[in-house]
């Protein structure tokens, strides 16, 4: 159902006459702290969230913008059977590239489609009694599309607030691909 | 349609898209296309497609505690589904036509630098603790001469729900291990214990294995009552109250002299496979009694059996507790004798665990003849001292020694 609404953002827009957006005719450096939802198998077999905050740093020109994203979660802690114990960790490294589209006639509100590549790694923390261990994965390929909105406030055009959807494709993620959405705040300069 | 007609229509595609977007945006696409289709065709880090020996890292019983160890396993050939030729996994699993079914687990595994794989969350650990142990119960029941014995790989239903009334509250049991002879499965409920999971503990998985080994070799020959009986749950005779009204006092007599010596007998292989005189403890410390060091009192005789069923028959969970503490006593007479034939001579555990082949050869001929309602625990430890003379004719005399038994029993 989410891959599917996801699929229905992502199409919509580029299949539309979008309107490309009127940006201005300089590069703008942009910065943004971000936070997302990665959803994933749970031990249950179920869907649970994880949440991955990040900070990204990135240049636009006209429609186009790039930019390199760094994301890492906090430690999750998994289910405990009896003494036995496992959290876990992951890190993200994006370079993504995105276009904008202006699609409503709403000054500052662009929507925008964007792909990108990157590595995931993780870590795992074992205990058991009194025993904790950590291990580590080297970093693995990743790559993903996401479609989201952005609004740039009129009074403040240094700042904006965007959210994204995304579909994250990596071997280490489970199920592959994988559904994230998310908001963040950007600082343009 | 042809290849070229397919080209054809790809590259008017792409025109359309081009006109429509421009090439930049065009040649992102394809590019990215590319490079999803290429990551999506990876070996999934080598998960999905294993071959040869992997190290695992698991908790695991070494020098008599429990640790985090590297292990190797063999035949995984499939780690995020635990598939292999050892056995086979079943999360909560149901029952459809006297076979277990359900969906297999999906395992999160990380592949370190060092190629060492780490469950990601306890129940892949559980699972790959579980697979690492039935794969070595099978080469030890290949070198003990039992290896044609069962169907590998083995099936198991982890995290199942069983309800009975030994349950709590919503009569959910949780805590308990239990082999099916009717689906030929290990059945492992939920752990809320605090200590080793049951599923961990290599001591209760070569126990719940051995029941498959005893079902096959001692009780489904026997067919006829007894297997009725057995495949209705009567073989854990709380199971079926009504059943066992049913039964006459001999019949009882045979189930549980036959279910003590089950529990007796796979008590002994869990220490033979594990090397821990206690795994129970290790997971259920409230059960004290099960120390195989112990010294056993002696075995209930034929007379005191058959009264102890007249009281009891109507509560079949104390005749289910005394078979268990027969079998307790029958474990502890046999690992004392084997520990002391270990301090005389160097025996290795598949040596010991051939004599325990021999018995069940033993037994499998008794039953062929007669049913066991004349039998005692006394012809067990006949049995047992006959399979152990070749390896150390002095041994029975510890025997008769521990488990008080007269001189007869000696062959």
């Amino acid at each position: 159902m989410i891959k599917a609404l996801f699929l229905l953002a992502f199409c919509i827009p580029v299949f539309s006459y979008g309107q490309k957006m009127k940006a201005e005719r300089r590069p703008q450096w942009q910065a943004s702290l971000s936070y997302h939802a990665l959803l994933e198998r749970s031990e249950q077999q179920e869907t649970k969230t994880m949440s991955l905050p990040g900070v990204s740093l990135g240049i636009r020109y006209e429609s186009w913008s790039g930019y390199f994203e760094y994301q890492k979660s906090g430690v999750v802690q998994g289910e405990t059977v009896g003494s036995f114990a496992v959290d876990r960790q992951v890190e993200l490294m994006n370079l993504g590239f995105g276009r904008s589209f202006q699609l409503f006639r709403i000054p500052g509100l662009d929507f925008n489609l964007g792909l990108g590549l990157g590595a995931l790694r993780e870590e795992v923390i074992t205990q058991l009694f009194e025993q904790t261990r950590r291990d580590e994965s080297g970093w693995s390929s990743l790559l993903f599309a996401k479609a989201g909105t952005s609004y740039q406030f009129p009074g403040a055009k240094f700042l904006s607030i965007a959210t994204d959807a995304r579909l994250l494709k990596s071997p280490r993620l489970d199920p592959d691909p994988a559904f994230a959405f998310g908001v963040s705040v950007v600082v343009n300069y | 349609m042809n290849r070229n007609q397919i080209h054809r229509h790809l590259r008017y595609k792409f025109f359309l898209l081009k006109s429509k977007f421009g090439s930049r945006t065009c040649l992102g696409l394809v590019v990215t296309f590319m490079l999803t289709a290429s990551v999506g065709c990876q070996d999934s880090e080598k998960l999905h497609n294993v071959s040869g020996p992997i190290r695992v890292l698991l908790p695991w019983v070494e020098d008599n505690r429990s640790q985090l160890v590297e292990v190797e396993v063999k035949t995984i050939s499939d780690v995020r589904l635990a598939k292999g030729g050892a056995a086979e996994f079943y999360l909560s699993p149901g029952v459809e036509n006297n076979r277990i079914v359900g969906r297999s687990p999906r395992l999160r595994v990380l592949k370190s630098k060092s190629d060492l794989y780490v469950p990601q969350d306890t129940l892949s650990a559980q699972v790959l603790a579980m697979y690492t142990h039935i794969e070595r119960l099978m080469f030890f029941d290949n070198e003990a001469g039992v290896g044609e014995v069962n169907q590998w790989p083995r099936q198991v239903g982890i995290k199942t729900v069983l309800i009975g009334n030994q349950g709590s509250g919503n009569g959910q049991i949780y805590d308990q291990a239990v082999y099916s002879g009717a689906l030929d499965a290990m059945l492992f409920t939920p752990y809320i214990g605090e200590n080793l999971p049951l599923t961990m503990n290599p001591g209760v998985v070569a126990h719940e294995h051995f029941h498959s080994l005893f079902f096959k070799l001692v009780l489904k020959p026997l067919g006829g009552h007894y297997l009725r009986s057995v495949q209705n749950g009567a073989d854990g005779l709380h199971a079926s109250p009504i059943l066992v009204e049913r039964l006459s006092n001999e019949q009882i007599y045979e189930i549980l002299v036959l279910r003590a010596i089950n529990e007796g007998l796979a008590d002994v292989w869990g220490w033979l496979y594990s090397g821990d005189v206690d795994f129970v403890f290790r997971s259920l410390p409230q059960v004290k009694t099960r120390l195989l060091t112990q010294k056993p009192q002696k075995s209930m005789s034929p007379q005191i059996i058959r009264g102890f069923i007249s009281r009891q028959k109507g509560n079949p969970l104390n005749l289910e507790a005394m078979a268990y503490e027969e079998g307790e006593k029958i474990a502890k007479t046999i690992v004392r004798t084997m520990q002391n034939l270990k301090s005389q001579k160097e025996v290795s555990p598949t040596d010991l665990a051939k004599i325990v082949v021999g018995v069940l050869k033993q037994l499998q001929q008794t039953g062929a003849k007669e049913t066991f309602q004349k039998f005692s625990f006394n012809d067990l430890f006949s049995t047992f001292a006959l399979a152990l003379k070749p390896i150390d004719p002095n041994s029975c005399q510890f025997l008769v020694d521990e488990a008080q038994l007269t001189k007869e029993v000696c062959p």
